[in-house]
């Protein structure tokens, strides 16, 4: 009951629903014309055709909608109940009802398919929404469907490009390990290397397995005291960069290593990585390099040579080592400034010169700030690799150089002095030599004559001319033996006291200062002097012999020997108080075989003699006098010291 | 043919020739008065009448110098410089005669302005020859300057 109950309800409801909604006025016009067409239908034909129609119409929508046991099932219940209903009437009320039925069935029919249209009609826009709603639906969800789609093979993607790009690396990595020109290993902390690359095989001669045999990393070095450093120190800082090692190769043979060292983790574990390279070559360059400037630094030091480099605005832009020592650091200093001192350009600028005429310049400059140290500098021009002109300077020390050449042109003024006197010397001996000559020719042809003419007063006369004169020619050749013989023959220099000197002097003359009663008188204290004695004695009888010989009338003749001091030259002096000597022979009578007296009997050549004594004594000689007012000779010697006099007083006692 | 005697003055520091040269000259010339000096001082006390020729008539001029160079006192070059600078005496010739051949002493002399330069030679004959020309040269065929009777 239950169930049918429900069914009715739902038909109620259906109804309900059918009925609620007005019929819309096509529909019922639509339904009257159709039953209208039916009616039209029964009239043309004259056959109950809608009869059958209506009657199986309900038929037909049962079995429609409930199937066709529920049709036959009401078919039947129909037939049932007008076969009960005119049985039990026995009338026939089945005839009766049917038209009526008929007549309410098309109504209802009517009414039915308006409603039903009405009701398709709602339900199909209800359907339509649905569907629309539906549609819209699916095609929201299509497309996130689409997307996470797309995501997904994006990811796909990806993964498999990352695990390409994992097995590239890989690959790329082990290839990197091998070919490196880097020697690599990877060791554990033991030392033992499970793994070399190629470069170390090369650099080591080892391979993997002989390192394995060998007792592992310390195999490599040259000492196992180093390997066992290098690897504390890679411990305990974690990397060793750039550090420089003896190394040994398989063959024994010793090598520099450069080894960089890492701690990494590698497959979970600690391990050692070491980059190395051989870098004897290098090493071996380096220490070349490092020879080669040293010894071009010694010989630059040794032969003083400067080397710099100046550019056009006359900047330092290098100096050699040992100037930069002398001169401090060159960087941003001028030329002039930095070796001369000076605020602007050195007269006379070889770098301005070589500049201009592209064309090397030598000059001398004296280097004021090193003791004014001599030296040539030759200024060469050159061009850079950007083409810029500098200038490259060669500095050479002249310090010896010059010092030879100042005592060459020393010499050589010496020479030329030597030989102006020689010359004189030589013109002066022959002129002098000749005058006799003259002399002692023309007597003897004088002497013949007189002789032939018997002429023999004459003869005496004759001959004492002849004697004079070769008498005078034997003088002049001794005198000049004598001259020769000073300065090339000497006895070695003594010290001596000037006293002593003094004293043999006047020995000497003892009678002829007897002779002249004249009184000398010598200083005491005199210095000690560094002489050849026999000379000097020579020098002093001369002078004093000379005082003597030109006393002239003198009544009270009197010789002084002394010495001044003054400027720290020691001047010795003879002074007479004889007829002196007139300013214009103060010279002469120094000169070969001047004679103040054409009378006297010398030469000459005494005071030549003794000029030139003084001089090898690197001494000075010179005379003060004027004529009447006696005459003093004054001279200077080589001085020691003070020395005693007493020697000297012993000789003046002596005198009378 | 009388004439006037001629003086010479001879300056000459050595003996021997100054005896010789005098003994030639008046030999090989007549009339001729020669005076001696011995210095270059004396030549020039003679020649500019100083010192002990302070008296003018003690002092004849000279128609000839006859020089010696090297002298005592003042030098011969000296005289030579003094006679050719003085207004007075540079006329008079001057001959150097000496024993010196040096060249460096014949262009001082004729820088000096020398009359002629005479290098004395060896031997009495070639001594009186050389003479015997200059006197005759100089004293006879050479015309002086000025007249003077």
């Amino acid at each position: 009951m239950g169930k049918n109950g429900k069914g009715v309800e739902s038909l109620l409801e259906r109804c309900k629903l059918i009925f609620s909604s007005v019929p819309d006025l096509k529909v019922v016009l639509l339904g009257l014309i159709a039953v209208f067409l039916i009616g039209l239908l029964d009239y043309v034909t004259g056959y109950e055709l809608s009869f059958g129609i209506f009657y199986l119409v309900p038929i037909v929508l049962v079995t429609w909608r409930r199937g066709f046991r529920m049709g036959t099932l009401i078919s039947l219940l129909c037939a049932c109940i007008w076969l009960l209903v005119d049985l039990a009437s026995g009338h026939q009320y089945s005839n009766f009802v049917i038209p009526y039925w008929n007549a309410g069935v098309r109504l209802g029919f009517f009414l039915g398919f308006a409603f039903l249209m009405n009701r398709v009609k709602l339900t199909s826009e209800a359907l339509l929404e649905a569907k629309t709603q539906l549609e819209i639906r699916v095609q929201e969800r299509t497309t996130e469907l689409q997307k996470a789609t797309e995501l997904l093979s994006v990811e796909l993607a990806e993964r498999k490009r990352a695990e390409e790009a994992l097995w590239r690396s890989e690959v790329r990595y082990r290839m990197l390990f091998r070919t490196v020109p880097i020697g690599l290993l990877i060791a554990d902390l033991a030392g033992n290397v499970p793994e070399i690359n190629r470069a170390m095989e090369a650099t080591t001669g080892f391979s993997q397995n002989e390192i394995e045999s060998a007792g592992g990393i310390a195999s490599l070095c040259a000492t196992p005291d180093e390997c066992k450093q290098f690897l504390e120190f890679l411990l305990e800082a974690g990397k060793v960069r750039n550090h420089e090692m003896r190394l040994q190769r398989k063959d024994g043979t010793i090598y520099w290593g450069l080894l960089n060292g890492d701690l990494v983790a590698l497959n979970g574990q600690e391990q050692i990585l070491v980059a190395l390279r051989d870098i004897t070559a290098r090493k071996l360059a380096n220490e070349e390099t490092r020879k080669l400037k040293q010894q071009i630094e010694l010989i630059l030091g040794i032969t003083k040579t400067g080397l710099d480099i100046i550019d056009s605005q006359f900047n330092l832009h290098y100096v050699d080592p040992f100037w930069a020592k002398v001169y401090g650091d060159p960087a941003g200093r001028k030329c002039y400034e930095y070796f001369m001192g000076r605020s602007e350009v050195c007269p006379g600028c070889g770098v301005q010169k070589a500049l201009e005429t592209k064309m090397p310049v030598t000059s001398e400059e004296i280097l004021v700030r090193e003791n004014n140290r001599p030296i040539q500098v030759t200024t060469i021009p050159f061009q850079n690799e950007k083409g810029e002109w500098l200038t490259a300077e060669v500095n050479v020390d002249i310090t010896e150089r010059k010092r030879l050449a100042d005592e060459r042109e020393r010499y050589l003024k010496e020479l030329e002095q030597r030989n102006a006197e020689m010359e004189r010397f030589v013109y002066t001996i022959s002129h002098e030599l000749r005058t006799p000559l003259v002399t002692a020719q023309a007597y003897t042809d004088l002497l013949r004559r007189d002789l032939e003419r018997r002429a023999s007063e004459k003869v005496a006369a004759d001959l004492r001319f002849i004697e004079n004169a070769v008498s005078m020619m034997a003088r002049l050749l001794e005198d000049t033996l004598e001259l020769s013989r000073t300065g090339r023959v000497m006895s070695p220099p003594e010290d001596v006291p000037f006293s002593a000197l003094v004293r043999d002097a006047l020995v000497q003359l003892t009678e002829q200062l007897k002779w002249g009663g004249v009184e000398v008188a010598v200083a005491e204290d005199f210095p000690t002097v560094h002489v050849d004695r026999t000379r000097l004695v020579e020098v002093l009888v001369n002078l004093i012999e000379n005082s003597i010989k030109f006393m002239g009338d003198q009544p009270k003749p009197k010789i002084e020997i002394g010495y001044r001091t003054a400027d720290n030259e020691t001047v010795f002096f003879v002074k007479d108080n004889g007829i002196g000597l007139d300013p214009g022979q103060h010279k002469k009578v120094f000169q070969l075989f001047y004679k103040v007296d054409k009378k006297s009997k010398g030469s000459g050549a005494g005071l030549a003699i003794v000029k030139r004594i003084i001089e090898v004594h690197n001494g000075r000689i010179w005379v003060e006098s004027e004529e009447g007012k006696g005459c003093t000779v004054w001279f200077t010697l080589p001085v020691l010291g003070p020395g005693t006099s007493e020697d000297a007083q012993v000789a003046v006692r002596g005198a009378p | 043919m009388k004439k006037k005697a001629r003086t010479i003055l001879l300056i000459e520091d050595d003996e021997g020739h100054a005896t010789l040269i005098t003994r030639i000259l008046e030999e090989v010339c007549a009339d001729v008065a020669i005076q001696v000096v011995n210095d270059g001082q004396e030549a020039l006390e003679y020649l500019f009448h100083s010192g002990k020729y302070a008296a003018q008539e003690m002092s004849t001029r000279p128609d000839l110098v006859l020089l010696d160079l090297r002298l005592p006192r003042v030098d011969g070059q000296d005289v030579l410089k003094a006679i050719k600078q003085s207004e007075t005496l540079k006329a008079i010739p001057v001959v150097v005669l000496t024993s010196s051949e040096s060249e460096n002493d014949v262009v001082t002399a004729y820088r000096n302005h020398a009359n002629s330069y005479l290098v004395k030679p060896l031997g009495f004959g070639e001594f009186s020859e050389l003479l015997r020309g200059l006197s005759t040269y100089w004293l006879v065929k050479n015309r002086p300057l000025g007249n003077e009777k």
